[in-house]
Formats: C-alpha cells, structure tokens, sequence
C-alpha cells in the first residue's frame, strides 16, 4: 500500500516536471521544433533585382544581383540596401560612412525599419535633394517588396530626426513611388 | 420684414467670408526664418543658415512694410530660443494669411536656386471638414489644403514669370513631411533657396517681395478656409 502512495505521487510529480518543461516554464534544454526549423533554413541564392539610384544626371536604375534567403525576409532587405549603398557610391558622391545596420519588420510586413549607422541625408543638402534619395530608396524597395507599405528610419535604432524632413512617423511608400 | 431678413442675410455673409473684402494691405504674412540660437542650422559659405534667414526675414520686412504691401511679421527676434511648433503657434493664433518659411542652403550652381514646398504631401481628395473635428499637429495642412496648394502655385507663377531676365531658377511646388510647417493651420510655403555666394539672396529680396504683393493680389477674394 506505501509502496503504491509513493509510486502515485512520483507520477504526479514527474507528469508535473514533464507538463512544465513542455510548456516551457523549466526550460532545461532547447531543442529545435519543427515550426523552428522551417524558419531557420537558410537557402542562400541570387537573384535579379532593379535599383533605383540617384545620379548627377536624374534617376536611372540597373539591375544587380543580391542575395536572397530563404524564408526571412530581414536579411534579404538588408543585403538588398547594402547593394543599393553600394552602388549609389560609385554613381554618385553619396557618403561613403553611411550603411544600412539592420532591418525589422511589423508582423504583417507593412511597415519597414531601417536603422542607419548615420542619418542617410546628410545634413547639408537641400531638401527637393534629400526626397530624391527617398524616392529612390522606396521605389528600389517596393519594386523588390511590394508588401511593405511604409518606411521608418532609425539612427542607430533610434528615431531618426531630421531638420527638414518629418521622420516622427512612418512615410507611406505610396506617397514617394 | 423683408429689410430685416435682408439684413441678416448680410450679416451672415459677410460673417462667413470675411476674409473676402480684405484689401491686400490689411492682409499678414508671417515670415519665419530657419533656426535660433541653439539650432544654426546648415553651414553657408562659412555663416549660418539661421543667421543668413533671419537677415533676409528682415530683409522681406523691411521692404514689405515700407512699401505698404502687408502686414508683416517675423517669427522670432534676433539672439531669441524657439521652442518646438513655436512658429505654428505663433501662425496659428496671429491667423494669417500666408507663412513664408525661409530655409537657405550652400549650392554648387552658379545662380541661385529656389525651391517651394508645402505640407500637402498626400493626395486624398477635399472633402468639407465637420466644425469640431479633431487634427493632430502633423496634419493640421488639411484644414487648408486646397488654399496651400493654390498659394504655393501663385507663388511659383509669380517667381517664374517676374519682369527682366531671371537671375535664379525656380522648381515647381512640391509637397511633403516638411518640419516647417508641422502643425500650421494658415497656408504655409516653404522657399528654400540654394545660395552660390554668402550674399546671393541679397539681389533676390524685390523678387520674392514682388512674387509675395502679387500672390496677395491673386488671392483677394479667395475664402481662407
């Protein structure tokens, strides 16, 4: 009979451990779930994609290849604005210092992120100058991402501000393409 | 009882429009130049931009107001600290007629460069607005919206076409999030000139205060709202 008491409360004990390490209140280990792995596949390929870039002469755009990962889209808009930096430097005098430093995205991917390790609109341009950058910059994203709808910049992850331009909320692409 | 329906009728018009028998010198116009003391703004051939804005705010003033032209003001005073939307409230309570928002850069061209901007920045068509209806700061342009962009238009034909060869080129107006004008209710013009030299905006003075008695002109009889 005690042996039985004590076998029944060792049950309840362990289906008491086993409930809260499934439910993730202990955790003890992690192990990799299904749903997981899918997000963490990474297929890493190039593919085609047309930049809108500014030069002395107006607007022009070229196509290049960046690369693409598979299932996240972070990455990709971030190697896309690195190419997009990248190539505006050797058409124009754009700054060589400022880089795109990482990407979020809402959960419905409606609104994009970019914080800059310095503001992307030098300070000493003119205004009609600094909207032509945006343009561009919205037209190359939303010809790659059509679902994002609207930009926030950051300076290293805070809200970027900006003496001319209003950057308090977050500009609807379909204001600048 | 005719004569008194009569009367009132008046009344009421004219309480509703009264802006529509405003003679063009008892118009205002708020100019409000770039910066203070703490925020000089960009560098200009070795000046400012909030030193150079205020002197041609001046500048515009003076000539304005010795000509008859309008009534005048200028934002802020020399040495003075602005506090955020310091130049919509001050356009807000003065109830304008137009905001000049003067914003000057350093060019590489070899003539001056002027720029117009607005705050209209999104396409939604104009649809009458119910009396009570609240707005936040960043889009109190939609109270004005139509009157903003008209402005802006009179503003650019005047520059564009002014007597004797042009010594600047002039852009058409463009509208977007500008800070200037964040939170102004009266139509508000942003003119952002790019100067080649310190003194460019000097010559420039009669053109903007022809291009300003010329847009009070146009609008005489036009509703505020």
């Amino acid at each position: 009979m005690k042996k039985i008491i004590i076998a029944g409360i060792l049950c309840i004990v362990l289906g008491i451990a086993v409930y809260l390490i499934q439910k993730e209140y202990i955790v003890m280990f992690r192990t990799p779930t299904s749903s997981s792995l899918s997000g963490t596949i990474t297929k890493v390929q190039s593919v085609a994609s047309v930049l809108t870039l500014v030069t002395d002469q107006g607007t022009t755009t070229t196509t290049t290849e960046t690369r693409t990962v598979t299932g996240n889209l972070s990455p990709d808009i971030l190697s896309l604005l690195q190419q997009w930096t990248h190539t505006l430097r050797t058409l124009s005098q754009y700054p060589s210092s400022i880089q795109p430093t990482a990407i979020l995205l809402t959960p419905h991917e409606s609104t994009l992120y970019i914080s800059w390790n310095q503001h992307p609109l030098p300070q000493a341009w003119s205004t009609a100058k600094k909207m032509t950058y945006m343009k561009a910059l919205a037209i190359t994203i939303h010809d790659a991402y059509p679902t994002v709808v609207a930009l926030q910049f950051l300076v290293n992850h805070q809200q970027a501000h900006d003496d001319q331009l209003d950057f308090s909320h977050a500009w609807p692409i379909a204001e600048l393409v | 009882m005719n004569v008194f329906f009569l009367a009132l009728v008046c009344l009421t018009y004219s309480q509703t429009f009264p802006h529509q028998e405003k003679h063009p010198a008892s118009r205002s116009v708020l100019i409000c130049p770039t910066g203070d003391v703490k925020q000089r703004g960009r560098t200009i051939h070795g000046s400012t931009e909030a030193a150079q804005t205020f002197a041609c705010a001046t500048a515009l003033h003076d000539m304005l107001s010795n000509q008859h032209i309008c009534n005048t003001f200028v934002s802020r005073a020399g040495g003075q600290t602005c506090e955020p939307l310091h130049n919509a409230q001050f356009a807000n309570r003065m109830q304008v007629d137009v905001c000049i928002i003067l914003s000057f850069f350093e060019s590489l061209t070899p003539e001056p460069v002027i720029y117009l901007y607005h705050g209209v920045h999104d396409s939604k068509p104009t649809r009458s607005l119910k009396t009570f209806t609240f707005h936040p700061s960043s889009q109190a342009y939609v109270i004005n919206r139509t009157s903003t962009i008209t402005y802006s238009t009179y503003l650019y034909t005047a520059l564009a076409k002014a007597p004797g060869p042009l010594a600047y080129t002039v852009h058409s107006p463009q509208g977007m999030r500008h800070q200037a004008v964040t939170g102004m209710v009266p139509p508000a013009i942003v003119i952002e000139i790019g100067l080649p030299t310190i003194d460019a905006w000097q010559p420039l003075v009669p053109s903007l205060v022809n291009a300003i008695h010329l847009l009070l002109n146009s609008i005489q009889g036009m509703r505020f709202l």
